[in-house]
């Protein structure tokens, strides 16, 4: 007989009585319809245009959806980063692991549970964003890549800080360093990229000297998808190449296109928008980290020490 | 049944454990007794697959002995030295959510949880929060909870301890209750007359070290000179001294509370001897009986560290 994940069985049983997980889910909605009356508002009376526009919808959409993938990477750490340490402290650990639960069911347990929240959140969004559907800011199909990248993107913050929870036996640690992930992918990519970027055009354009031995470097083929690869990596990037697929509002498509790709007509090998890269990405990267923490949450790894002959 | 051999654990340089033999043998009740940092918790958590020994075997299931984890899992119930309690669960969401680790059907779990609760006498606690319980009904709560798989080894990491003189004999009273159902109950303490009265075998370990297995019997026999026998005469303790003294070493033998109190090197059929001796010379009886203490005296006699290096290991089948 097929049962639910135990673990997940019993935090859901705990979430459901407990009155603040309706009214996280419920201000967040508040929250979202409230901006989008706000914008809607204040875009008409500032006069940017004249009477109404789906233009603005379509930037409303933009936004609202940049708030909610910026909640999903700041909050899904705060909540997983604590999963494992929290039953360590509680010293209910050890007594799942001697169950007949594998740590793969536990780790994965730990983790739809701690994603239980802000998928009820994104699930919940889903018929306010279905309002812009309907002026015509963006397709059905959109709205759905757009929760499938939002739910791929919460699954691997989620996964790095179980990990983050395993590996690290000190609970604060364990936050900060999945923040630091988070972080990096986020931050530190797009930089490192972009400042090449930055050399690459002021070189080229301004043909220094040093552009005579740097360009031809940085514009060779391989460096160029090493790039793009990089910067696929990246969550932030993937929601641009997102919003740029479905709106053409934000060109990051066209900067891209601009500074790496036309150049020479250098596409990644795979031929997939950013945002299908990044969303493939984060769920081998999911993958990974959920492997290895059902690995590194085994006790007495060397079973050949134990019994068993 | 469950046996460990040659079981070394070490933490950095702690040798926790220092080559541990042991045969429990099945539908028996094993007591390991040891003061603090003697590796009783180490041991147990080896037998239940959460730590691995740097050196050494631990076979479960004899014939059919145990292949992989899950199969451990499934013979094994552990009640660790700690509640492991969820704050915001009520008595009966926690046994269910163990049922669950165990797999065990929904349509199954109510009779199983209304049975292992009445059995521990927390039926009235159904739908209290768990950690509302006293101190005394988490241990009981927990032990019902390591009994959720109907497991055939129960390894209970002092399960007594902190309990009130009430309490204590109902667990007494539930594990050899257990036994009869024909599961192996291995348990630990530090208080030796505790599990004496409970046990069916007894080691003694200290220091990572097993210096006693047996049962709480032969152990006593084999440990003569740390019998002390008291006898309370009629009348005329002076007459007992005497006569005493005439057939025991004279500095041993000390008067108290209108009796005479002397170690006896003897086993059971000498010490019978001499109370005939005594009673042939007309000295009248009233008591004759074993300092009540005395197994601790034994206890700590072998669990002095000084004392544990030079002590052969007894072993007692
Ligand atoms: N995780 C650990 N890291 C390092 N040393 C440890 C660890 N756990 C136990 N020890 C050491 O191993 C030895 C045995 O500890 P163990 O907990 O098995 O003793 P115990 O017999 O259960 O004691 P108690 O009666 O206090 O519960 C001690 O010296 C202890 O300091
Ligand atoms: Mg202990």
């Amino acid at each position: 007989m097929k049962m639910l994940n135990p673990v997940f069985r019993r935090e859901l049983i705990t979430a459901l009585r407990n009155r603040r997980t309706f009214m996280a889910v419920g201000a967040y909605v508040l929250f979202l319809l409230a901006m989008a009356a706000f914008m809607l508002y204040a875009s008409i009376r500032l006069d940017f245009i004249e009477g109404f526009h789906p233009q603005i919808t379509i930037t409303i959409y933009n936004l609202l959806s940049g708030i909610q993938l910026a909640l999903i990477i700041l909050l899904v750490p705060a909540i997983t980063a604590g999963q494992i340490n929290g039953e360590r402290e509680r010293q209910t650990l050890d007594l799942m692991l001697v169950t007949k639960m594998s740590t793969f069911t536990i780790v994965v347990g730990k983790l739809l549970s701690s994603l239980m929240l802000v998928l009820l959140m994104i699930v919940a969004s889903v018929p306010v964003f279905g309002a812009f559907v309907y002026f015509g800011a963006v397709s059905p199909a959109k709205l759905l890549e757009q929760t499938l990248f939002m739910l791929v993107t919460a699954t691997m913050a989620g996964s790095v800080s179980i990990l983050c929870s395993i590996v690290f036996k000190r609970a604060m640690v364990a936050y900060v360093f999945s923040y630091f992930v988070m972080l990096l992918l986020t931050t530190i990519t797009a930089a490192v990229v972009g400042s090449i970027f930055n050399v690459l055009h002021t070189t080229h354009f301004n043909n220094m000297q040093l552009g005579g031995i740097f360009v031809p470097f940085i514009l060779s083929l391989q460096w160029r998808e090493l790039f793009t690869w990089l910067l696929a990596l990246n969550p932030v990037v993937g929601f641009l190449s997102l919003q740029d697929a479905q709106s053409g509002t934000v060109s990051l498509d066209s900067f891209l296109t601009q500074f790496l790709f036309n150049f020479q007509d250098v596409r990644l090998t795979t031929q997939l928008p950013l945002w299908l890269v990044n969303i493939w990405i984060n769920i081998g990267l999911s993958c990974v980290f959920v492997g290895l923490s059902s690995w590194l949450l085994m006790p007495a790894r060397r079973l050949g020490k134990f019994s068993f002959s | 049944m469950l046996e460990l051999v040659n079981l070394v654990k070490k933490y950095g340089k702690v040798t926790a454990l220092d080559g541990i033999n042991l045969h429990i043998a099945s539908e028996s009740i094993f007591g390991f007794v040891g003061p603090n940092g003697a590796g009783k918790t180490t041991a147990m958590k080896i037998i239940t697959g959460l730590l691995a020994a740097t050196s050494g075997e631990v076979r479960v299931g004899g014939a059919n002995q145990v292949q992989s984890r899950h199969a451990l899992a499934e013979k094994i119930g552990y009640m660790p030295d700690f509640f492991g309690v969820y704050d915001d669960l009520k008595v009966s969401e926690y046994m269910d959510f163990y049922a669950g680790t165990y797999y065990i059907p929904y349509s199954g779990r109510r009779a199983v949880i209304d049975r292992l609760l009445d059995l521990v006498n927390l039926t009235d606690k159904r739908d209290e929060y768990v950690d509302l319980l006293s101190r005394g009904m988490k241990q009981r709560l927990c032990l019902a909870r390591s009994l959720i798989h109907d497991p055939e080894i129960l390894v209970l990491d002092e399960p007594a301890s902190g309990l009130d003189p009430r309490s204590r004999v109902e667990m007494k009273a539930v594990l050899r209750q257990l036994r009869s159902l024909g599961k192996t109950i291995i348990v630990s303490s530090h208080i030796l007359p505790e599990l004496s009265e409970m046990c069916t075998d007894i080691g003694i370990i200290s220091h990572g070290k097993m210096i006693a297995t047996g049962t709480v019997d032969d152990i006593l026999r084999n440990l003569h000179s740390a019998r002390v026998i008291q006898i309370r005469p009629l009348d005329g303790v002076e007459k007992l001294t005497d006569f005493l003294r005439t057939k025991l070493e004279a500095g041993d033998i000390t008067q108290s509370m209108g009796g005479v109190e002397f170690p006896f090197a003897g086993d059971d059929s000498a010490l019978a001897a001499l109370v005939k001796d005594i009673v042939n010379n007309d000295i009248g009886l009233v008591a004759v009986s074993e300092k009540q203490g005395s197994l601790e005296d034994v206890y700590m006699q072998l669990t002095n560290p000084e004392h544990a290096a030079e002590t052969e290991t007894i072993s007692v089948s």
